[in-house]
């Protein structure tokens, strides 16, 4: 939690009104998608390139995002009609409701078998998916996004009161599974925010008869490093507990380009949908207090209901090691059922959480339809309901691919990573280098601070110039050198371990055989970067004509 | 949870609580702040214009 509030600081907020200011001040110049934008305030054809990233991002997102709208859907109706009490009809132990609820996730989003989510029953996501597809394009076809917003302001403040409402039976929890007296609600916050971790590891023999020390689980409580220290004494040296204090913990540059990602995705930056919607805005709008409030409340959702609900409860039900096991997508799925289980009237809670959650996945995802729709008005001479049809083409081919190839869900989380981390952390770098640099800060701020209720200290123009590039490229080098090229920090050498599984998925490595679902899946980002791309050269003298007749105007 | 864990997760909720409650504050005694504030609801003009 450390780096990600770091991160909120020094990058999230600062480049969060960064893109809303690029936004807005390309609109005036009659530009609205990221690559006409970034070509003219870098004033150069090569922005309009480094500019596609703000489309092929929202465009691919949509491509997954679509598909976990479709579980959020499914949930919602699998409560309904009473398929989890159904699961639960002879009131088993929680301990046992664990497997039963995840084999339930697994079957219902096919991670068992490729193809294994297509397909017509209630308990497989592949008619919901058919739904919520067809619902995004009817809903921005026939301009109906309207109706939904409106249903939305009162549909969110439900929500947020839902969420308290599960946050205060989460915190009341105790110990659920006596059985298992560690997992109880205190040692799960305590996973969540403990700054200095006690960790089992496992010694694996190496070359030349050197041993490494692997990480096994992060133990909490007194009691649980009682029972470790036992299986460390009984293990003969093949087990031990260390402590892992939090600078050591910072140490690692995966875990600020997760907590960077982490930001960038959920305040929507390094997206290029905020610099799309803050194109339509005028010189009267406020930027300032619209990034503010738009993250603040996000933060406040994320970390103080969100953060507090679904970590704290996953250690509860799973245990450490089961929290570790899980994907940040699995996580939710698999433990707010377990949640509700242990409510009453959990059915009907749980019916109406997943409701509102996929109202607001639905509102999520059409913004991110729109970039791509402002785009290929822009650079092709074609209106927005021939837009739409070519980009829901686009959008259901890739869709169709990450649904099919579902086993481990290995397809979504490699493009999850590629795309929704890498990819938003290269555009939001780009994003203020290109403000703090090539606009300049202090045009850019006095562009800000139009229309701005707030007035921005004065240091926010050194963080901005200085501080937010050099910390996302420091983060960048020592993410290249640790995680693509396999440098080991903690000795200064290249280690043994070797880059992440991101890349040895698509490369291979010593026991790690290369895998053609990360691979075909890298193919298909490279395949949609090379489509936008060709439309963005062949589109030029268009997006210079655009700027030149608003100039004159 | 020890007594640090305690501090942090008091801190961090508090801070967003906090912010969360200043610019809710801000918007709604703003005057007409709120008329010029958006987020990502608004309809495009190239919708409005079909």
């Amino acid at each position: 939690m450390t780096a990600y509030f770091i991160s909120l600081i020094l990058i999230g907020i600062p480049i969060c009104w960064v893109e809303w200011t690029l936004g807005r001040y390309g609109g005036q110049k009659g530009l609205n998608s990221s690559p006409g934008i970034l070509g003219y305030v870098a004033g150069h054809p090569a922005g309009r390139y480094l500019g596609v990233l703000g489309v092929i991002v929202p465009v691919i997102i949509y491509m997954y995002y679509v598909y976990i709208e479709a579980w959020c859907l499914g949930y919602a109706v699998n409560f309904t009609i009473g398929t989890f009490q159904d699961l639960n009809k002879d009131g088993l132990p929680v301990g046992e409701l664990v497997p039963l609820y995840g084999d339930f996730f697994d079957h219902f989003v096919g991670a068992t078998k490729d193809g294994s989510a297509v397909g017509f029953s209630v308990q497989q996501v592949g008619v919901f998916l058919l739904i919520v597809f067809l619902l995004n394009f009817v809903l921005i076809y026939r301009g109906l996004s309207k109706g939904i917003e409106w249903f939305c302001r009162y549909a969110m403040p439900a929500l947020v009161v839902l969420a308290v409402v599960i946050l205060l039976r989460v915190l009341t929890l105790g110990t659920p599974d006596p059985a298992k007296p560690n997992q109880n609600i205190i040692n799960g916050l305590g996973y969540m925010w403990n700054p200095t971790q006690v960790v089992l590891q496992e010694a694996e023999p190496v070359d030349d008869g050197a041993v490494a020390w692997k990480d096994l689980e992060v133990v909490v409580g007194a009691e649980s490093i009682e029972a470790s220290k036992a299986r460390v004494s009984e293990s003969d040296g093949g087990l031990r507990i260390v402590e892992k204090s939090m600078f050591s913990q910072l140490a690692n540059p995966l875990l600020w380009l997760a907590a960077a990602g982490q930001i960038f995705f959920s305040l929507s930056v390094g997206f290029g949908v905020i610099i799309t919607y803050a194109s339509y805005l005028t010189e009267k709008d406020d930027v300032v207090l619209s990034g503010l409030s738009a993250s603040s409340a996000n933060e406040f959702c994320e970390v103080a209901l969100g953060g507090l609900i679904s970590i704290p409860a996953a250690y509860v039900f799973l245990g450490a090691a089961g929290v570790a096991g899980m994907g940040t997508f699995g996580l939710g799925f698999n433990v707010l059922p377990l949640v509700f289980s242990q409510m009453p009237a959990g059915n009907l809670f749980g019916a109406i959480f997943f409701f509102l959650l996929f109202l607001a996945a639905v509102t999520s995802s059409l913004s991110m339809l729109q970039p791509g729709i402002a785009f290929l008005e822009e650079v092709l001479p074609i209106n927005r309901k021939q837009s739409v049809a070519l980009l829901g083409l686009v959008t259901s081919l890739g869709c169709i691919f990450i649904v099919y190839v579902s086993e481990g869900v290995k397809a979504l989380d490699t493009v999850d990573f590629w795309v929704g981390t890498f990819c938003l952390f290269v555009l939001a770098t780009i994003q203020v280098i290109l403000f703090g640099w090539v606009l300049g800060v202090d045009k850019g701020f006095k562009e800000m601070e139009k229309g701005a209720e707030l007035k921005l200290p004065g240091f926010m123009k050194i963080m901005i110039k200085y501080v937010s590039p050099a910390y996302l490229l420091i983060i960048f080098g020592m993410f290249v050198l640790q995680n693509v090229l396999g440098f080991d920090f903690s000795t200064f050498s290249f280690g043994a371990d070797g880059p992440t599984y991101y890349v040895k998925d698509l490369i291979g490595w010593e026991g790690h055989p290369p895998n053609q679902a990360a691979r075909m899946s890298v193919l298909l980002i490279a395949v949609v970067i090379l489509f936008i791309t060709i439309l963005v050269a062949g589109s030029g003298d268009q997006l210079n004509r655009k700027t030149e007749q608003e100039k004159n105007v | 949870m020890t007594a640090s864990g305690w501090i942090i997760m008091v801190g961090s909720v508090g801070l967003v609580t906090a912010v969360f409650i200043v610019c809710l504050y801000k918007v709604l005694t703003g005057g007409n702040a709120a008329e010029h504030m958006h987020g990502l609801e608004q309809e495009p003009p190239d919708a409005k214009q079909e």
